[in-house]
């Protein structure tokens, strides 16, 4: 490569770099102003002009947000969104894959009708299938129960769609020499699809982590026992306080803390969908 | 073999989940087993446990919680167990769909609009019930519990009134020369006060203090013009609760007040976040729940007094909200509940807990004998003799009073928004009202 | 059937797609179709989600919605600017930054978890934090705006220019989903097309338009149809920011359903209106599906 073709891609990959980095700045800047809020005590964070940095920081909202444990106990709800959330995202993993291997891979009758029945569910508005799903849980006595919050977060058309996709995107001769050495369909798909397909099971396992972190209006409708309720159910205590002033601090707090374990979760699995492909060694 | 174990493995799962379903769809006649399973669960180790869900959180819920926690120990066979749910209309949904299955809570608060909505589902109350408790009607505020009597009962137990008030803020008055100890009591009181607090206070050219704000678009429901209104001798609906009455010269007159405040005297900005923009002194005035007050406290110098006389027909009037404790219907089957309940109800509408919790609160106590104490109170005095002397009313209680209010909140963002006249805004409201009223009968 | 159990192996062939499909469908049918065939039920009653009994009303809350509701044509309007705006933006924007994400820039971690971050926020979260930056008298965007001349705007509270808000919110808050859609699909395509495109004397564009974008037909697929499908789904992200308003302006049908079931609680209209929502996103996937397949033939 000569000298002047090298400087002009160095040149056209700092150009870029520089748009990504502003961009990402722009994004962060909302979340960072969140963050310096909650550690802004409730009456200065109101002030105006807008202070980016508090000149006394405070841990003031944080103490008060895991000590009102009465009618808001932060501390068992993490637990509670923990022991729904882990089992669901395993479940909806194991479940949709299982449903979109055959939908990717076999034909077989019925497929394109399946496949739309599938995706129909995407279509069906949640907030009135809530009231169904009420009764359903209700008639077999589930609820106030975790299962009534993890079955139906289970049942992702969305993932069954998304891993179909990147299942078919998957060159068949693999699979057609592992059927050769007569690897069962069932070992093939746990020996060879799923490990390729990393990418798309770490995208569909935050996507189901945050759908069933962040879901409010099923847990606040089918719980009515403090102790089971999530975190979000929580977080609306602090956003629909009667009085008319937010404590900005205090939401932000909250917010802040119902945060922070999807972020570790992102983190966690964000390195895994970009290694993904290259480690499972397809690429040259 | 492996495979057909493994086949044999998924079709079990599958004939379980058939079974699970099965008895999803023919369990119709479960809903009466849980309604006793229900009440197995209701009594331990002798103790009658009342359950009760509230809508209200800081300051009120929290407030209560704790008084509700003296109740309990001077009750030992009593437990009340209150329950802060989330505010807002997802509320409702929860009651509705507990009422639905058969395991609403004992006693749930509701809004001033509700009762009408849950007639056929809570229990009723004759004189004869409420004397037999102790409560008198007539130690009351009469006007609470007219609101609650549908066909010579009372729906509903009123256990507080929360009206709206003006707040002004007193450090703002005494740089704008005007005495912190006295608030604006008629209309062009107001308007002058709002004037001398309208101000540019940097010296950049832009107005950056006001002498008031309206509540922003999302919670702009119009209860400030229908204050307006009622002053100057209107009313939102007809006597009878059948038609919309506030496309009247009333209502109009009212609306164009409540609109020139921005437009002619320039003394609000556009609707925006009341409570922050009084809290952060940006605002001198602004008329809001009296119970929002505990929020300003530390934060601003303040002060509460009634709403101006805007219009002098019926003076001071202001609308006003109320927490209303409703029963399902089928709690007094279950004598030893209903005497709980009813126990509990009593000690809620007595003097002590009406007065200490107005005080710590900011919620307006029922009982009239509550309000001799509050009158002293620096900031609660003078909405109490408001309430005392009658010079609050409720929205009207029917089926569908939350879609009249969207009405009224698109009414009123039309008129802020300057699509079209006064008349033609409440006009067109009014057959939507009517509409809607129609429908429910 | 004879065939079916003398040769055990077409046996397996015909019936074990359907047993890999079973646990799905078997809880999908009981949670998710079950309420949709009950909702299709309930659009036909009138309902208070209180009564034991659904009186049957036959087409009325069909009829009402039609021609009596001043609210409902409004909204099939707001959904569709909504979509207009937010379907070919998100896309767009979402492969740029795919895209950008892919290259092997420094700090690409960091870039990575910018655009993320936003994405793991509770839509409550999102939009009361806007809500609060945008206050026209106290927000922080007023006042950067005014500080650049450009003077306080109304920002919510004048019809004008709210969508736009809402879509640019909702971009900020959720473009992470499209992003990581298509960066797992970018690195599903082999890197060895690439090298052969350099090889055969392609310039970056070529590249793009010859070996990426048809890398990325069955993402683009998946990302076409969920953001269509999602956009007359959204709700939380408007019902926080805008409750809908002003002046209507943002009401898309999804928060005249809630308000209509939920704070008004006619059930059975509702329920007409999500099978309303429900056919129109069924019709275009339908034709979205058939126009893919054809593309790909």
């Amino acid at each position: 490569m000569s000298q002047k073709k090298w400087k002009i891609r160095n040149l056209h990959k700092f150009l870029l770099w520089i748009f990504i980095t502003v961009i990402s700045i722009l994004f962060l800047l909302p979340v960072l102003w969140m963050i310096l809020s909650s550690i802004t005590p409730n009456n200065v964070v109101i002030l105006y002009p807008p202070r980016w940095i508090p000149k006394h920081p405070t841990l003031i909202n944080y103490i008060k947000v895991f000590t009102t444990t009465e009618t808001t106990p932060v501390g068992r709800a993490l637990i509670n969104s923990v022991i729904v959330t882990f089992p669901s995202v395993v479940l909806t993993l194991l479940v949709s894959s299982l449903a979109a291997y055959p939908l990717a891979r076999m034909k077989f009758k019925g497929k394109k009708f399946l496949l739309l029945l599938i995706l129909m569910g995407l279509m069906i508005p949640l907030q009135v299938s809530f009231i169904s799903l009420f009764l359903i849980f209700n008639a077999v006595g589930w609820l106030n129960t975790y299962q009534a919050l993890i079955l139906p977060a289970v049942i992702s058309p969305f993932g069954v769609f998304l891993l179909r996709q990147f299942f078919i995107s998957i060159p068949g001769e693999l699979e057609d020499i592992a059927m050769i050495d007569g690897c069962s369909r069932f070992k093939i798909l746990f020996v060879i699809i799923l490990p390729l397909s990393v990418p798309a099971l770490s995208s569909l396992a935050i996507f189901a982590f945050l759908g069933s972190w962040n879901s409010f209006l099923w847990p606040l409708i089918v719980m009515s026992d403090p102790n089971m309720m999530t975190v979000p159910v929580i977080l609306s205590y602090y956003l629909y306080t009667l009085a008319g002033l937010r404590e900005w601090g205090s939401i932000m707090a909250v917010a802040v803390v119902a945060s922070i374990p999807t972020i570790i979760v992102f983190m966690a699995f964000q390195r895994y969908f970009v290694q993904g492909i290259a480690t499972t060694g397809i690429k040259g | 073999m492996k495979r057909i174990k493994k086949t044999g493995i998924l079709m079990l799962a599958i004939v379980l989940l058939f079974a699970f379903s099965t008895s999803v769809l023919f369990a119709k006649g479960t809903q009466e087993k849980q309604k006793a399973a229900g009440k197995k669960e209701a009594a331990p180790a002798g103790k009658v446990v009342v359950n009760y869900w509230s809508r209200n959180g800081a300051p009120l819920g929290t407030v209560m919680g704790s008084m509700i926690k003296k109740f309990n120990t001077a009750n030992p066979n009593i437990k009340v167990k209150m329950q802060i749910m989330t505010w807002g209309g997802e509320y409702y949904s929860k009651i509705r769909a507990s009422i639905m299955v058969g395991k609403a809570p004992d006693i749930f608060d509701v809004s001033v609009y509700a009762p009408a909505m849950f007639l056929k589902y809570v229990e009723s109350y004759t004189k004869e019930d409420l004397s037999q408790s102790g409560i008198n009607i007539s130690d009351y505020a009469g006007s609470a519990w007219n609101a609650l009597k549908f066909d010579g009962k009372y729906y509903g137990i009123p256990i507080g009134i929360f009206p709206i008030g003006l707040y002004y803020n007193k450090d703002l008055f005494q740089k704008a020369g005007l005495d912190p100890a006295k608030a604006p009591t008629n209309q062009s009181q107001f308007i002058a006060y709002g004037k001398k607090l309208t101000k540019d206070t940097n010296g950049d050219g832009k107005i950056d203090q006001w002498g008031t704000m309206e509540v922003n678009w999302y919670n702009l429901v119009g209860w400030i013009w229908e204050s307006f209104m009622v002053q100057n001798g209107g009313s939102l609906l007809n006597k009878d609760n059948t038609k919309a009455a506030f496309d009247s010269k009333a209502g109009i007159e009212a609306l164009n007040l409540y609109v020139d405040f921005v437009r002619k005297y320039k003394i609000s900005p556009a609707p925006g976040d009341v409570p922050a923009a009084f809290a952060s002194g940006k605002v001198g005035m602004i008329i809001d729940f009296v119970h929002g007050l505990s929020g300003y406290k530390g934060k601003v110098n303040f002060g509460i007094k009634r709403m101006p006389s805007f219009y002098s027909k019926r003076p001071h009037m202001s609308w006003a909200s109320m927490n209303i404790f409703l029963s399902p219907k089928g709690l007094r089957k279950d004598a030893g509940k209903w005497k709980a309940t009813m126990t509990f109800i009593k000690w809620i509408m007595g003097t002590d807990f009406q007065k200490s919790f107005a005080l710590g609160a900011g919620e307006m106590p029922s009982r009239l004998s509550a309000f001799d104490a509050l009158k002293s109170d620096p900031l609660l005095g003078d909405i109490a003799e408001t309430i005392a002397s009658g010079q609050v009313f409720f929205p009207p209680s029917v089926v569908n009073a939350t879609e009249i209010f969207s009405v009224m909140g698109d009414a009123m963002g039309q008129a802020f928004a300057g699509k079209g006249s006064a008349d033609k805004i409440l006009g067109q409201a009014s057959k939507r009202v009517d509409q809607i009223l129609a429908r429910t009968k | 059937m004879g065939k079916i159990i003398k040769g055990s192996g077409l046996f397996k062939k015909t019936i074990s797609p359907y047993l890999y499909l079973l646990p799905f469908l078997a809880f999908y049918f009981i949670l998710q179709l079950f309420p949709l065939v009950q909702n299709f039920y309930v659009s036909f009653t009138e309902w208070d989600m209180m009564s034991p009994e659904k009186p049957f009303v036959g087409l009325f809350n069909y009829k009402t919605l039609f021609f009596k509701d001043y609210l409902f044509w409004g909204s099939v309007w707001a959904t569709l600017h909504y979509i207009f705006l937010n379907v070919p933006l998100k896309i767009v924007i979402g492969l740029g930054l795919a895209l950008l994400l892919n290259q092997n820039l420094k700090g690409k971690t960091f870039h990575r978890v910018a655009i993320f971050i936003p994405f793991v926020l509770n839509t409550a979260v999102v939009g009361l934090l806007f809500r609060w930056i945008l206050d026209p008298q106290f927000g922080m965007f007023n006042y950067y705006l005014e500080k650049v001349g450009l003077g306080p705007q109304k920002w919510l509270i004048e019809p004008k220019w709210t969508m736009e808000i809402v879509v640019l919110v909702t971009i900020w808050w959720s473009i992470a989903f499209n992003a990581i859609i298509y960066l797992a699909g970018l690195q599903g395509i082999p890197e060895e097309l690439y090298d052969a495109g350099k090889i055969d004397g392609c310039n970056a564009w070529q590249r793009f338009l010859h070996i990426t974008l048809p890398g990325l037909k069955n993402t683009t697929m998946f990302v076409v149809i969920m953001q269509v499908i999602g956009s007359f789904q959204a709700f939380g992200n408007i019902y926080m920011l805008t409750g809908g308003g002003p002046l209507n302006a943002t009401r898309v049908l999804m928060l005249h359903l809630y308000e209509v079931g939920f704070y008004y609680f006619r059930m059975g209209q509702a329920a007409a209106i999500s099978v309303i929502i429900f056919i129109i996103v069924l019709v275009l996937t339908i034709i979205m599906l058939k126009f893919f397949r054809e593309e790909t033939e």
